[in-house]
């Protein structure tokens, strides 16, 4: 991150507000044009963006008209509603972040992670080895047929090719898109005209934030030129070095609101913190251990952001913190959890011999025949799942509802399922909304949040059936777009409501009004097996050494929008 | 601080952008040498007055050197960098000892922050300070504080009292921070009932090393 942000990104960006815009420049040449593609061209795609936004606000209307998504909330007019309840939702577990041997610090192949996601209960998978000048010259071709392969074996699990990008001034995010013909066109490109580390590697250096946004753009504008279906973005582990700051978070979301939709709630890497006495690694949950001594860090983030609470990281586990200053805005933003797969606690392979930079590739593990307690990782679905609700069990599908924040983030096999219906019965939209969506109620009117949460029915893959203990109901007003843009807190949000879990049921249902609405404000839903709180419900910091995944499950559930009229 | 106090803290410029602290401890004790004096504190600053975020170092020096312009050179070359140093009678030494020019000034910068934040004891993660080579394992909260230039012990989470255990590691790792004008060790607490420094010697490094 750097601190000289500059607005000068805001004129181009193409939000909510936008979307009347009725634009008619066109676009010079088509992105579809090989050309576009040539990772010198990144000057003219620069200039082509800016043009492009403008274009593509006209696009967006149509694609809008088109069914494209499954709505995003912000860009709702007031009383509208999207993602509207419909008691049917279907929940699709997988995982954005899974590493394979094409990333120079992880050393399986594409089929070992998706078998064990599968066993894991994963019905999508999306591949993303780290962004870097070897990976982009000679992974992408290597791991592409296997991806293809590994489809083909396992026709019922959605396994998506994407990247861990390095964030040009940031962390990494996963990027992800569909199957199709442009697919891996669209990545290489991406990966070489935008890749932080390969920016890097060709001298670029100082202020390299405005290659983010670009970065976003060019996605943004593969779907409107229709070479994808979709594109989406995550912040991979946001908070774990201090350099994603909140200003880079905002012009991530503003330059492409329909790519850049959300971030890791809980990192992957979460067997690091099982303590040494338990056999386990010992070292920081998330690998969250660092004390923010990179000079590029935002200074105002506290020290204890260094830290998971409760396996979440901090942006989103604190309530009233990073995430709810995202949501006040009244703008999308979406949590998940990950695996971060690149080598599992207690397998017993190391990795391949090969040197990745003149190969691409480690090669394949080495069996050492004995179980390695070094490694702080779990299989993909072995602990973290984002549960995903889409009409439709397809690529596209999946990523819509990834898009339309559809999505609950569960450690451990916490609770299985989750029902949010959020409406107003006599004073608005009684049909109502569920998550990530957007509903509305006329000022001084009711509304009701009612809640089903299926808890687990077997045993998790640590061998416990986990009880969940309680269901906090988190709600803030929507206050509108900041001011400072490096805000992170949000004074107006907090647990409004504890549900307490009782056990001998599958399901469980809670209701909650509130009453006489005069603001627009936003609710979200976090629960706990109860083990670690303090003494306001919270998740305690995660002890560094000392952190048992296990015996500290969470779940977060994106929020729902209300809108008062 | 009296003048000749202040004369004692020398800021450095490093012109390398990450320098390893014992890198950084050896080559300042490497220029040192002979001088007739040493670093007994050394600390990291970041100096964010450019675009970009630079290092910086602080050093406060046991007594004067026998030569100082000698010596200051010296630390300039070990360094890759400009020296400063306090007080009214300030100097300036080049990367080689040239004269200063208008475009040192801004090479300077991260010297001149090191300076300020480490005689007012506002910031600055210390690398080395008085006592800090003697500890090593589990030790009180208060003898820490006793056996070292640390003042005072502050917790994340957890309000260390005097007799609390820290564990400093085997190679007693310990970087505590300026902060209102005290030498300050943020800890946290740690397996088995202890604290732990919230900076430790071997975090996560992800990616191996890379971005």
């Amino acid at each position: 991150m750097s601190h000289d942000h500059d607005h000068e990104h805001g004129h181009h960006h193409h939000g909510d507000h936008d979307h009347h815009h009725h634009a008619t420049a066109g676009v010079e040449g088509t992105w579809a044009d090989p050309q576009a593609d040539d990772p010198l061209s990144v000057s003219r795609r620069g200039f082509l963006a800016t043009a492009a936004v403008v274009a593509g606000a006209a696009a967006g209307v149509a694609g809008a008209a088109g069914g494209l998504g499954q709505g995003v909330a912000a860009a709702a007019e007031p009383g509208t509603t999207t993602n509207a309840w419909t008691g049917r939702s279907q929940f699709f577990a997988g995982d954005h972040h899974i590493h394979t041997k094409y990333s120079p610090d992880a050393q399986y192949d594409v089929a070992t992670q998706v078998i064990k996601g599968r066993q894991y209960g994963l019905d999508w998978m999306v591949i993303t080895d780290h962004g870097g000048v070897a990976h982009q010259k000679l992974s992408i071709d290597k791991i592409t047929p296997e991806i293809e392969k590994v489809r083909r074996q396992y026709a019922g699990t959605m396994i998506y090719q994407g990247l861990e990008w390095n964030i040009p001034g940031a962390e990494h995010a996963t990027v992800m898109l569909p199957p199709g013909n442009a697919t891996v066109d669209i990545l290489k490109a991406f990966e070489a005209g935008y890749d932080g580390s390969v920016l890097s590697a060709n001298g670029v250096t100082g202020n390299v934030e405005p290659y983010a946004i670009e970065a976003l753009k060019y996605l943004d504008n593969q779907v409107r030129n229709r070479r994808t279906e979709i594109a989406l973005m995550f912040a991979n582990h946001p908070s774990r070095q201090g350099i994603d700051s909140p200003h880079e978070m905002r012009n991530w979301r503003d330059a492409a609101p329909q790519v850049a939709v959300g971030m890791e709630g809980a990192p992957g890497h979460q067997a690091a913190g099982i303590p040494t006495s338990q056999g386990g690694p010992g070292s920081g949950r998330g690998y969250y251990d660092n004390a923010g001594q990179r000079a590029d860090r935002f200074m105002p983030y506290p020290p204890e952001s260094y830290r998971t609470f409760g396996g979440f990281d901090w942006m989103t586990a604190t309530v009233g913190g990073m995430w709810d200053s995202l949501l006040a805005e009244g703008k999308p933003w979406w949590v998940t959890a990950t695996s971060d797969s690149h080598r599992v606690f207690r397998d017993t392979r190391v990795q391949g011999p090969l040197d990745f930079n003149t190969h691409g590739t480690k090669g394949d593990a080495v069996d050492t025949g004995r179980p390695i307690t070094e490694y702080g990782d779990f299989w993909p679905g072995q602990y973290s799942s984002t549960l995903v609700a889409s009409d439709s069990r397809s690529y596209v599908g999946i990523m819509q509802g990834l898009q339309a924040g559809k999505i609950v983030a569960v450690h451990g096999r916490i609770i299985e399922g989750l029902d949010v219906r959020v409406r107003s019965a006599s004073h608005g939209d009684a049909q109502g909304a569920t998550l990530g969506g957007r509903t509305w109620v006329r000022r001084g009117g009711d509304v009701t949040v009612t809640i089903t949460v299926k808890v687990a029915g077997g045993a998790n893959a640590n061998g416990d059936v986990p009880k969940l203990a309680k269901v906090d109901l988190i709600s803030g007003a929507v206050t509108g777009p900041v001011s400072d843009r490096d805000v992170f807190v949000a004074p107006e949000t907090s647990v409004v409501k504890t549900f307490e879990v009782g056990r001998g049921r599958a399901h469980w249902t809670f209701e909650h009004t509130f009453k006489n609405v005069e603001r627009s404000f936003y609710v979200r839903l976090r629960g706990s097996d109860g083990n670690q709180l303090d003494g306001n419900g919270n998740p305690l910091m995660d002890v560094v050494g000392d952190a048992n995944p296990w015996e500290d499950l969470w779940f977060y559930a994106n929020p729902v929008f209300v809108d008062a009229i | 601080m009296t003048a000749a106090l202040t004369a004692l803290w020398w800021g450095v410029a490093p012109g390398a952008d990450e320098v390893p602290d014992a890198h950084l401890l050896a080559a300042v004790d490497e220029a040192l040498a002979g001088s007739g004096t040493g670093a007994e504190l050394v600390c990291t600053h970041v100096d964010r007055s450019g675009p970009v975020p630079r290092a910086g170092v602080s050093l406060r020096l046991a007594g004067e050197p026998a030569d100082p312009a000698a010596t200051r050179a010296a630390l300039a070359r070990a360094l890759s960098g400009p020296v400063v140093t306090g007080g009214p009678d300030a100097e300036h030494a080049g990367d080689g000892g040239s004269e200063p020019g208008a475009g040192d000034e801004a090479l300077a910068a991260p010297a001149r922050t090191a300076l300020d934040e480490a005689g007012a004891g506002t910031a600055g993660r210390a690398i080395r300070f008085p006592g800090s080579a003697e500890v090593a394992g589990r030790i009180a909260v208060a003898d820490l504080i006793a056996a070292t230039a640390i003042e005072q012990v502050t917790g994340i989470g957890v309000e260390p009292a005097g007799t609390d255990v820290v564990d400093t590691g085997p190679n007693g790792f310990l970087r505590p921070t300026f902060s209102g004008g005290r030498l300050t060790l943020l800890v946290e607490r740690a397996a088995g009932g202890v604290l732990q420094p919230f900076e430790i010697e071997d975090p996560h490094v992800c990616c191996e090393g890379g971005h």
